[in-house]
């Protein structure tokens, strides 16, 4: 049974993309099969991943012509990583787009079509609060916050908080709140700190995975590539994602009863 | 340093939030029983929830058991968002409406849209049968579709000033009306 993780957030710039692929590519490469949708109507995985915005044909085929859903997914150069990317849908579009997500039962219906023999379905949501998150956040099993360790996107934690709790009550009584994670963090930036601080006194949920701000960000960006795909040797930061797809996996199995496969270590 | 970077009351809230949703704190918490700063907006997106899906199995949206036309016209308005609905039958009749309708009702209107359909079906035998219109007017637009269902055949189903008349909203109001429809006639 594959799990459904929509990764949101109120504020833009926080991280989603980032982490969804980055994310994905690291449950890929320790052989989970995943798939990674990009719901946001620019197609920002496309673009993350220096695509022309017209290059991928995807999810746009499959609501506007009704193409197989296993036809719009892409393959990558790991076996187990999929994409799902937007489509060629036209951006003067977007607002049928986003009222078609949320008005009907397309994403639904998509996910279910592509998701036998999958571990993990990340879902990679455009900012705000608005009907494509809902949409996502109706069909998801988990919900991942990428909390940008800054003063403004800190404001608005509570406005994702009260839709995920909203939806949970009134639309998706199995979606759960699977964590918070910091991301751009600077521990020698007070603001930064004051915000981290703030989030590790009472808020639930937190991981313990951190994503530093750091340049080799930019540099993937630039290169188009996920972090894990630069040359010059594992990065650090790739090594953070790693331990981010260790602790999401650990966390899963805890939330739905699944033993840990890891066995406990022993000193002598 | 230690200065609190959000306003305290939010704090709490998404502090209180984080705890109750990922199961460290019971459903009934202080965020439940505080009076919420928020306005909601009339018939906001609880009246019309996301049918969440889960499988091959339950691919179906949630289908109502309404027994009269006003009460499936208005969840139809609602659906589509738009200002009145009604249902005109095959020959020409309005049988139905909601929202907001004017003084003198649609009557007109719904014969005037019938005719305008079957005037279209005829344009280009190519094209197939009409199926649904839009039509722009200077102060109003008026959409509607043919329910092309054995038992309802001819029968339009039509929208002023919708805003979500899409092809899914369509076939969501579609599977409504063929769920209903023996019980609404």
């Amino acid at each position: 049974m594959s799990h459904r993780i929509v990764l949101t957030s109120s504020k833009g710039g926080t991280g989603k993309t980032t982490t969804a692929l980055n994310l994905a590519v690291a449950l890929a490469e320790r052989g989970r099969s995943t798939i990674v949708v990009d719901l946001d109507p620019q197609g920002a995985i496309g673009f993350f991943l220096a695509k022309e915005d017209g290059e991928w044909s995807g999810l746009a085929e499959v609501m506007i012509s009704g193409a197989p859903a296993a036809d719009a997914l892409l393959p990558t150069s790991l076996p187990t990583l999929r994409i799902l990317p937007r489509g060629r849908m036209d951006p003067v579009d977007t607002c049928e787009y986003e009222q078609q997500l949320h008005r009907s039962d397309i994403l639904g219906t998509t996910l279910a079509a592509v998701e036998d023999e999958v571990d993990y379905v990340l879902l990679d949501t455009p900012s705000g609060l608005g009907p494509v998150t809902r949409a996502a956040l109706a069909v998801g099993d988990f919900a991942l916050l990428p909390l940008q360790a800054e003063p403004v996107a800190f404001r608005t934690m509570s406005q994702i908080l009260r839709v995920l709790d909203h939806i949970r009550q009134n639309e998706n009584p199995e979606l759960k709140l699977l964590g918070i994670l910091a991301t751009m963090v600077r521990l020698d930036n007070d603001p930064s700190l004051n915000v981290m601080s703030s989030v590790w006194s009472g808020f639930g949920g937190v991981l313990d995975t951190v994503i530093p701000r750091a340049d080799v960000f930019t540099e993937a960006s630039e290169l188009g590539v996920p972090l894990s795909f630069l040359g010059g040797g594992t990065r650090p930061e790739a090594r953070r994602f790693t331990l981010l797809s260790d602790e999401i996996e650990a966390r899963i199995n805890r939330m739905t009863g699944v033993e840990d496969e890891q066995e406990p270590r022993r000193l002598v | 340093m230690n200065r609190n970077p959000a306003g305290s009351s939010d704090i709490d809230v998404a502090r209180a939030l984080s705890r109750r949703l990922c199961g460290l704190e019971p459903g009934t918490g202080e965020t439940a029983a505080a009076p919420s700063p928020y306005l909601r907006f009339a018939g906001s997106a609880d009246a019309e929830p996301v049918t969440p899906t889960g499988g091959d199995d339950d691919v179906q949206q949630t289908l109502n058991d309404f027994t009269r036309w006003d009460e499936f016209l208005a969840w139809a308005l609602n659906t589509v968002r738009s200002t009145a609905a009604f249902a005109v039958d095959p020959q020409g009749f309005v049988i139905g409406s909601s929202g907001n309708v004017p003084e003198d009702g649609f009557e007109g209107t719904g014969a005037e849209l019938s005719y305008v359909m079957s005037q279209a079906d005829v344009m280009n035998p190519v094209m197939g049968g009409l199926e649904a219109v839009g039509l722009e007017f200077a102060n109003r637009r008026l959409s509607g579709f043919r329910a092309n269902l054995p038992e309802a055949e001819g029968f339009v189903i039509a929208f002023i000033d919708a805003e979500g008349f899409t092809t899914a909203t369509r076939q969501q109001i579609a599977r409504q009306l063929e769920h209903s429809f023996a019980v609404l006639l």
